[in-house]
C-alpha cells in the first residue's frame, strides 16, 4: 500500500548549519507517530519543509505516492496535508463557528458563491456544529476566539485541521502552554480523530507522546537518531544521551540548550 | 426652520458622499494596514472617467458611474500589484505615506495634462436633476439619490463582510494572513479584491458626489485630509464608525459653512480635535 506521507532523504541547511540531515520517514494511513527531540533539533524546520513553508536543498516529499516537493504549501493543504501551528494562530475577531465555516468552505472550495450568505451553506453549517460538539466546544461556539481560554483555542486549532478532512495531519505541539489538567481534554479530542488519518505529532510532553504514539522518532541535530515503539525509544541509550546532555555537550551549538524531557509535567 | 432643514439635508448628503468615499479607505487602513493617501486621487479618477463618459461620449449617467468604477479599479489594479503589495504592513508607515503622496501628485499631473485645470461636471439625468417635493419642503433629487446610495452601500458592505463567504475569508486574512494561507485561502487574491473594492467605492463616491465635491485636478489634494480625518475619527476598519464619523463631520462642516461662512473649515477641525481628544481610538473600533 502506498504511504500516506513519504519523506525521502530531506536535507536543508541555513548558512552552512545543517538543520535537516538526510531525513527519511514514512507514514501509512492510520499511523500515530510522534516526532520528539531537544530544542533546536530541527523539528519545526522539518514540519516547515514537509508543509512547503520551506524549500528543501535536496530530497523528496510524496503524498499518497505523488511527488509534491515542487508543489506550493496551499496546494499541499488541498491535497490533504494539514498542520496545526506551534503558536496559537487563530483569527481573534472570529467566532469558533466562523472558524469552522471558513475551514469547511475552503475544503469544499466553495469559491464560486463568494457573495452568498453563510447561512445558505447548510451542509457546512451542520458539519461545523457536529465538529464543535465532537470537540466539546458547543458552549463557546459563538464566542470570539480572543475571549477563549488557551486550552479551548488549541482545541479550535485541532477542529479546524480536522474540518479540512486531511489524509495526513501534522500536530505541532498541541499541548504546548496548556495547564496539565487540560492536556487530558486534548488527548480525548485526539483519540476521537478518524482512525484512517495518518498523524505526525511534534510534542515535548512525554505523557502525551506515550499515550498517543505507536511509533516515536527521535530527532537531534537534524538527524533521526532513533525510532521505534515508545518503550524501545525510552530504553535506547542514544536517546538518553540526547536528552541527558552528553550528546548535547559534544554538539552544543546544533542542539541548543539542555534537556527538555518532562516539560509541561510540573 | 427652513434653514435648519436645508442644513440637515445638505449635511446628510455631504456626509453620505464622505462615507461612500471613505469607507474604502477605512477598510484599507483598518484591514490591510496601508495608509493610502492616494485614495482621493482614485475617487477623482472615477469622477473624471464618469464625466468623460457622460459628457463628451454622451453615454448617459448610469453607464458613466459604471465606467468610472470599473475604470478606476482597472487603473488601480496594476498599481496594487506593482507598488502597494510591497508596502502592506510596512514597519515604517513613512514609506507608505511617501509612496502614496508621490502617486497622488503623479495622478494630479496626469489629470491636468489630459483634461486641463478647469472644473468638470457630470451631467445628471432628468430623473435626479430636478427638485423633489417631500411635503415639508422641496429638495434636490440628486441629494436624495446620494443619500440612498450611502444607505445601500453601508448595508451591502456590512452584509458582505459579516455574512458572506467572501467576508469570512477577508476577515480571516486580515486577522491572520499566515493562518488563512495555511487553510488554503488565496490571501493575495483577497488583498487584490479588497483593494479593487476600496478603489471602486472611492470612484463611485467621486462620481455621485461631484455635485457636492466639485472635480478638478486638485480634488485629490484638497480632500486628502478630510478623508483621513473621517477614517481616523470613525476608527479604521469600522463600517459603523465611518458612517457615524462621516455624518457627524458632514453635519459640522455644513453647519459651519451655512452659519459662519467666514470661518472656513475652522469648526470642522475644532470638532475633529474635540472628538480625537475624547475618543483617541476613534468613535467605534473594529469589532466593537
Amino acid at each position: 500500500m502506498t504511504a500516506a506521507l513519504e519523506v525521502q532523504s530531506l536535507c536543508r541547511s541555513f548558512d552552512g548549519i545543517v538543520v535537516a540531515d538526510n531525513i527519511s520517514l514514512s507514514l501509512a494511513a492510520g499511523d500515530r507517530v510522534a516526532l520528539i527531540g531537544p530544542n533546536g533539533a530541527g523539528k519545526t524546520t522539518f514540519v516547515n519543509l514537509v508543509t512547503g513553508t520551506l524549500k528543501p536543498d535536496a530530497g523528496r516529499i510524496l503524498l499518497a505516492g505523488v511527488d509534491v516537493t515542487a508543489v506550493s504549501d496551499v496546494e499541499r493543504v488541498r491535497r490533504g496535508l494539514v498542520r496545526t501551528f506551534q503558536i496559537t494562530r487563530l483569527f481573534p475577531d472570529m467566532t469558533v463557528h466562523e472558524h469552522l465555516m471558513l475551514a469547511l468552505l475552503q475544503r469544499a472550495e466553495k469559491t464560486g458563491r463568494l457573495f452568498a450568505s453563510l447561512d445558505s451553506f447548510k451542509d457546512a453549517g451542520a458539519e461545523a456544529d457536529d465538529l464543535i460538539a465532537q470537540l466539546g466546544l458547543a458552549p463557546v461556539a459563538d464566542v470570539k476566539v480572543r475571549a477563549l481560554a488557551y486550552g479551548h483555542q488549541r482545541l479550535v486549532e485541532i477542529a479546524i485541521a480536522v474540518a479540512l478532512k486531511p489524509k495526513v495531519l501534522l500536530l505541532d505541539e498541541p499541548a504546548a502552554g496548556i495547564p496539565h489538567d487540560e492536556v487530558l481534554r486534548i488527548i480525548e479530542a485526539l483519540e476521537r480523530l478518524p482512525a484512517d488519518l495518518a498523524i505526525l505529532m511534534i510534542e515535548h510532553d512525554m505523557d502525551l507522546v506515550f499515550r498517543f504514539a505507536e511509533r516515536v522518532i527521535v530527532l537531534a541535530a537534524g538527524k533521526i537518531v532513533c525510532q521505534g515503539t515508545p518503550e524501545e525509544v525510552g530504553r535506547d541509550p542514544a536517546v538518553r544521551a540526547v536528552y541527558l546532555g552528553s550528546y548535547a555537550s559534544r554538539d552544543r551549538d546544533a542542539l541548543g540548550p539542555g534537556p527538555t524531557v518532562g516539560r509541561g509535567r510540573a | 426652520m427652513n434653514v435648519l432643514l436645508s442644513i440637515a439635508f445638505d449635511a446628510l448628503a455631504y456626509g453620505m458622499v464622505l462615507f461612500i468615499i471613505c469607507i474604502g479607505l477605512s477598510v484599507m487602513m483598518g484591514l490591510m494596514r496601508v495608509i493610502n493617501l492616494a485614495h482621493g486621487a482614485f475617487a477623482m479618477i472615477g469622477g473624471y472617467i464618469a464625466s468623460y463618459v457622460a459628457g463628451p461620449m454622451g453615454w448617459g449617467y448610469v453607464p458613466a458611474l459604471v465606467c468610472g468604477v470599473i475604470g478606476a479599479a482597472l487603473i488601480a489594479l496594476p498599481l496594487e500589484r506593482l507598488l502597494y503589495r510591497r508596502v502592506y504592513g510596512a514597519s515604517d508607515p513613512l514609506v507608505q505615506v511617501l509612496m502614496t503622496i508621490g502617486l497622488t501628485f503623479c495622478i494630479i499631473g496626469a489629470t491636468n495634462f489630459l483634461f486641463g485645470s478647469a472644473m468638470r461636471a457630470i451631467p445628471l439625468p432628468a430623473l435626479i436633476s430636478g427638485p423633489v417635493d417631500l411635503g415639508v419642503r422641496t429638495v434636490p433629487a440628486h441629494r436624495l439619490f446620494v443619500i440612498a446610495c450611502g444607505v445601500v452601500i453601508a448595508s451591502g458592505l456590512w452584509y458582505l463582510i459579516e455574512r458572506t463567504s467572501f467576508g469570512i475569508r477577508l476577515r480571516a486574512t486580515v486577522d491572520n494572513t499566515g493562518m488563512a494561507g495555511a487553510l488554503g485561502v488565496r490571501t493575495d487574491w483577497i488583498y487584490t479584491a479588497t483593494f479593487a473594492l476600496a478603489v471602486g467605492l472611492a470612484a463611485f463616491g467621486g462620481a455621485v458626489g461631484a455635485e457636492i465635491m466639485p472635480l478638478d485636478p486638485y480634488y485629490a489634494l484638497r480632500y486628502m485630509v478630510t478623508f483621513l480625518v473621517v477614517v481616523s475619527v470613525g476608527g479604521a476598519g469600522s463600517i459603523g464608525g465611518a458612517l457615524v464619523a462621516a455624518l457627524l463631520l458632514g453635519f459640522v462642516d455644513t453647519t459651519g459653512r451655512y452659519l459662519a461662512p467666514n470661518y472656513g473649515e475652522f469648526f470642522f477641525y475644532l470638532a475633529v480635535i474635540a472628538i480625537v481628544f475624547v475618543f483617541p481610538h476613534g468613535l467605534l473600533r473594529r469589532g466593537a
